[in-house]
């Protein structure tokens, strides 16, 4: 596939390396300077992406954070510290970190736990267990637009699907995206559903990756399900869990499209996260300056966790 | 069936030792009980009805005539199912064109994705570089650069670029994965470095080693890596709606917003045809290469 | 004392000048370009090859539910000339518009004419971005062709930045057979006092299976719409360049409509409020005029029309878009632009387009067509609109050059429509402090302009 825009940094390295050696030290060096050669062709090109594309950004942020700018106005004008003293001041910006602290905690906790237990149920042998797995994943892979579009009408308190679910138990439905006690909850909602199958197939593998000896043993000690699965099954599977925080984190963090297409942030600041305001002051409100501080507070608080997490999952791996 | 299923969740190396399932019969907390069975069936259904009614709800409204969508009480099934959403949406915009730019994007994006993920992964394992170990915590650092924060100023060196609403501004911010890399790292490192050290004694190069071994050894995981950065370029967003400003570039994802519109009109039939045809592609890509897809994404969590 | 704050000051112009050459080089703005046509051009296309040799001209346009009455006009543009050959971009909405147009502006390659909305283009406007338009008219392009109550919002200091163009204001939309149900009278409600009471009629009155209500407000856009009972119940959100957001009147309007929704029960915020109209589950609807033509196409009921109600003042905003040309390009694109509009701005175009929708025809030609004159004999309900002009005014003048306030008040509106404890004076409160925050810098700008643009 993508052998044609392979081919032409291969060539010449390729006959480089089949020149015979003559004596052992002497091909090391060569050996090794060959390698130093290729490495740095074979990681350039990435690594100079991720240069300009993802550090340069970093970097840039934090002068863009210092200036007052509407992307439009000749140049930006250097404000020091003034939109981080607005932001920290501002009450929007603690609704804001709370709403961001809610929504990525309270996904991430049904991301492991939804995760954990229909990776239990897939992982008994019972038939039908393959399609559903399929079935469950596939939101994982939908387009995150499509969803939430489909979701928005489901939530249509007139004439979505709520609206029936909720006749059924002869109750009325919120108003869901347009309530501001709903909203964050159905953005929830549509980001577990998209991402169940995932996490459910991430702790599937790790359960089926766990000895099997141990259960035998404790089976002999007559534990019983519940008390096998806390006590041999969740411990071993912490490495797993670990992961799967880390990726919902990350995702949640980031999530976009769907609060784009659904509420806006709205209403009223009720489904305002981070990675919303960061979009909406920068390209909306004609803020780039706000809109860089709050990216550098983003930043750091996705440094800080990761930071943490990575710790636990590498002392969770060398076990 | 169940054993494909383990092979398909765990990675295709798997040792021998586990293949043999009659040892563990007796704790093996995967044979449940008759309620085991029983609950758990029930259970499946549920799972299973939970993500499907979404689905069905979203085809029966893409079928149904307009007048039908607002009745109440709900019909799942439309009196007569009409293409007419269809055609509705068809019309609303320019949708082939947007189709065929996504489908350019994906076939050029993934494969230049694939590529730099498969060198500098190769060169993270099999070559000797000083301090490649920190040279790897570059890339991995860019896994920790939230999208959103790169917006503005990726937009403004685009721009700078010359790039805006072309392929090639589109594609470029995104066109290394970290991730990617990430993942085929883990699985060259786990080959076995005798096949490669065998290798280079018979004086095969790297980049014979790399086409030889390392990308025919590793090919679940490579294909892995293009079907998730296809995925990822049919469904992103956010990005192209930031770059592209012709109807020349738009993509499927930015078609949509063009059912949307009317003031305070929704109209959902056709939205939700819409949403239906940009959805179908990435599905059957998912159902064909499904094992590859999850595989992929599991073993990076495994290895 | 003083020596800490002047070595904090020398510190800080020291970063400051340190940091200027830095940002002027990463990061540069295109405004004030003035005269230097050096911007690049946005193409929506392919140029076809018969058209090659022509001068481009391309159009950003929010109005994509008029794509087909817009096409036709573009299309015959085309054919109708030897030099000039029309595109046109539809972008979802004028937020969008407002969006792109400012990513294109960095970018250096912009459309020739864009669609403004009337809270975005004065943001184009105060960064020097648009051309006055006076040196280009010619024809039906010409400033004397217009509404006054129009034209001149798109006027600063005399020049002409902003033609009208999708012009509306707010109506009243209701549902003659619910009215007819409830017994209330074949009209629109005169003062808000009045509509009040009308709620406790629709009691008992069913539409698929729910109390029909007696409005839902808009809670995308809440702003705009809520001009008209502010001003009502006497208030304004900004005199001058002074907030006033948080003064009585204004309460008092938030008040009534919170009250309506959390106490009376009779009215909701609505993401879909047109849809809930249409579907017969409210029985009033405050809506742009821009709608008409789809509500009435839509709507199974018999459906009427009024002014906008007004206790202490009947005022309504006016709304809607108009049309700008970009400084940044070249004359010869100017020209071409100037010719495309001239063109648009045809009385019969002009008519077309308000029947397709039911914008306001906002010349003075386009009303005299026979197009605008059957129609409002024939159907009185597409003339309400015009008759309600006099009621018209810009918004308050704040909310029209800062597009955050706009953007703000929504959410403060979303929030008192959603959540019942939310007291309407502390929104309102806390928003005049947000606008205070922000409106320095346009503030200074739009002094610089209105003496000098």
């Amino acid at each position: 596939m993508s052998g044609a825009a392979v081919a032409s940094t291969g060539g010449p390295s390729a006959q480089a390396s089949t020149v015979p050696t003559r004596s052992p030290r002497h091909s090391r060096r060569r050996r090794r300077r060959r390698h130093y050669l290729l490495f740095a062709l074979f990681t350039f090109p990435n690594l100079l992406i991720m240069v300009v594309f993802g550090y340069w950004p970093t970097i840039g942020n934090v002068i863009l954070s210092l200036t007052e700018w509407d992307m439009v106005a000749p140049t930006p004008i250097f404000v020091g510290l003034q939109n981080y003293k607005i932001l920290f001041t501002s009450p929007d910006f603690g609704k804001m970190l709370e709403v961001t602290f809610i929504w990525v905690l309270v996904t991430v906790v049904f991301a492991v736990i939804a995760g954990v237990a229909l990776a239990y149920l897939l992982n008994l042998k019972i038939w039908g267990r393959r399609i559903v797995s399929t079935l469950a994943f596939s939101p994982y892979v939908m387009p995150g637009v499509a969803v939430a579009v489909v979701w928005l009408f489901i939530f249509d308190p007139h004439y979505g699907l709520t609206r029936y679910v909720f006749s059924l138990f002869g109750a009325q439905s919120p108003a869901w995206v347009g309530s501001s006690t709903w909203a964050l909850p159905a953005l929830i909602i549509v980001a577990v559903w998209k991402s169940l199958g995932f996490n459910a197939l991430i702790y599937l593998a790790g359960m089926q990756a766990l000895p099997s000896d141990v259960y035998e043993a404790a089976t002999i000690d007559g534990a019983g399900k519940w008390r096998m699965f806390r006590s041999i099954t969740w411990p071993l599977l912490l490495p797993t869990t670990s992961f799967v925080i880390i990726i919902s984190t990350i995702n949640s963090f980031q999530a976009f499209d769907m609060i784009a297409i659904m509420t806006a942030g709205g209403p009223g600041n009720a489904t305002t996260t981070l990675s919303w305001f960061i979009y909406y002051q920068g390209f909306q409100a004609g803020k780039a300056g706000f809109a860089a501080a709050g990216g550098l507070v983003m930043f750091f608080a996705l440094l800080a966790f990761t930071a943490i997490q990575l710790r636990t999952f590498d002392r969770g791996a060398h076990q | 069936m169940t054993a494909t299923l383990t092979q398909d969740a765990t990675g295709r190396q798997e040792p021998p030792r586990r293949r043999k399932r009659s040892h563990r019969a007796h704790g093996d907390p995967t044979q449940p009980g008759v309620v085991g069975t029983v609950v758990g069936a029930i259970l499946l259904v549920v799972t299973a009805g939970v993500i499907l009614v979404p689905v069905l709800w979203l085809i029966s409204a893409a079928f149904k005539p307009n007048s039908e969508i607002y009745e109440w009480p709900i019909e799942w099934i439309p009196s007569k199912a009409t293409m007419q959403n269809f055609i509705t949406a068809w019309e609303s915009a320019p949708l082939a064109r947007f189709f065929f730019n996504s489908l350019i994007l994906v076939i050029v994006g993934t494969t230049v994705k694939t590529s730099l993920a498969v060198f500098s992964a190769f060169a993270f394992v099999f070559l000797e570089f000083p301090g490649k170990k920190y040279v790897f915590l570059l890339v991995l650092g860019v896994l920790m650069v939230p999208n959103n924060v790169t917006l503005v100023i990726n937009y403004i060196t685009i721009s700078d670029l010359g790039l805006v609403n072309t392929y090639a501004g589109i594609l470029l911010p995104g066109i290394a994965s970290a991730f990617g890399t990430f993942l085929l790292r883990q699985h060259f490192m786990g080959l076995e470095r005798e096949v490669f050290e065998a290798a280079e004694v018979d004086g095969a190069g790297a980049v014979r080693q790399l086409f030889s071994f390392a990308i025919p050894l590793a090919r679940p995981a490579v294909v892995t890596v293009a079907l998730l950065g296809a995925i990822d370029e049919w469904n992103s967003y956010i990005w192209p709606l930031i770059v592209v400003n012709s109807d020349q570039m738009r993509t499927v994802s930015l078609g949509l917003q063009f059912l949307k519109v009317t003031d305070g009109l929704q109209q959902w039939g056709p939205i939700m045809a819409g949403t239906l045809m940009i959805m179908i592609p990435v599905l059957l890509l998912f159902l064909f290469a499904q094992k590859s897809i999850t595989t992929g994404f599991v073993g990076a969590a495994t290895k | 004392m003083s020596r800490t704050l002047s070595r904090r000051a020398l510190l800080g112009t020291a970063l400051g000048a340190a940091t200027a050459p830095v940002l002027t080089s990463c990061f540069r703005g295109t405004g004030g370009g003035g005269g230097s046509s050096s911007f690049g051009q946005a193409l929506a296309g392919n140029v076809p090859d018969k058209y090659k040799k022509r001068t481009v001209s391309v159009m950003w346009m929010p109005w994509s539910n008029q794509k087909s009455t817009l096409d036709k006009f573009i299309s015959d543009f085309n054919d109708s000339q030897q030099d000039v050959y029309a595109q046109i971009l539809y972008i979802q909405d004028y937020q969008t518009v407002n969006d792109k147009l400012a990513a294109a502006l960095q970018a250096k390659k912009v459309p020739d004419i864009a669609g403004l909305g009337s809270n975005q283009w004065w943001r184009f406007m105060l960064d020097e971005t648009l051309e006055p338009l006076d040196g280009h008219f010619s024809g039906n392009f010409d400033a004397s062709k217009f509404y006054k109550v129009f034209l001149t919002e798109g006027q600063v200091n005399n020049k002409t930045f902003w033609m009208p163009w999708g012009r509306s204001t707010p109506m009243t939309y209701y549902n003659k057979d619910i009215f007819h149900k409830a017994g209330l009278p074949d009209r629109a409600p005169k003062t808000f006092t009045e509509f009040r009471d009308w709620g406790k009629q629709l009691k008992g009155l069913k539409a698929k299976g729910q109390q029909i209500k007696l409005t839902a407000f808009n809670a995308k856009n809440p702003t705009w719409l809520f001009n008209n009972p502010a001003w009502s119940f006497g208030g304004h959100f900004s005199e001058g360049l002074n907030v006033t957001v948080d003064d009585p009147g204004v309460i008092a309007a938030a008040k009534y409509e919170s009250d309506l929704i959390h106490s009376d029960g009779v009215a909701y915020g609505s993401q879909t409020n047109g849809d809930d109209f249409t579907n017969g589950l409210t029985a009033v609807n405050f809506a742009s005029t821009a709608g008409l033509t789809a509500v009435l196409q839509t709507a199974k009921f018999d459906v009427g029309t009024g002014f906008e109600p007004g206790d202490k003042l009947q005022k309504v905003p006016t709304g809607g878009g108009g049309l700008s040309i970009l400084r940044g390009i070249s004359d010869e694109r100017k020209q071409a632009a100037a010719k495309l509009l001239e063109f648009l701005y045809a009385p019969e175009r002009v008519a077309a387009f308000s029947v397709a929708s039911g914008y306001i025809p906002c010349t003075m030609a386009a009303t005299n067509t026979d197009t605008i004159q059957k129609l409002w004999k024939n159907d009185p309900r597409y003339k309400t609109a015009s008759d309600q002009l006099k009621n018209a005014q810009f918004e308050d003048l704040l909310w029209r050059i800062m597009p955050l306030t706009s953007r703000d008040m929504d959410k403060s509106m979303q929030k008192i429509y959603s959540d019942a404890s939310a007291s309407p004076a502390d929104e309102m409160k806390a928003l005049a402090e947000k606008v205070k925050q922000q409106e320095s810098s346009y503030k200074k700008k739009y002094e610089k302009v209105s003496t000098s643009a």
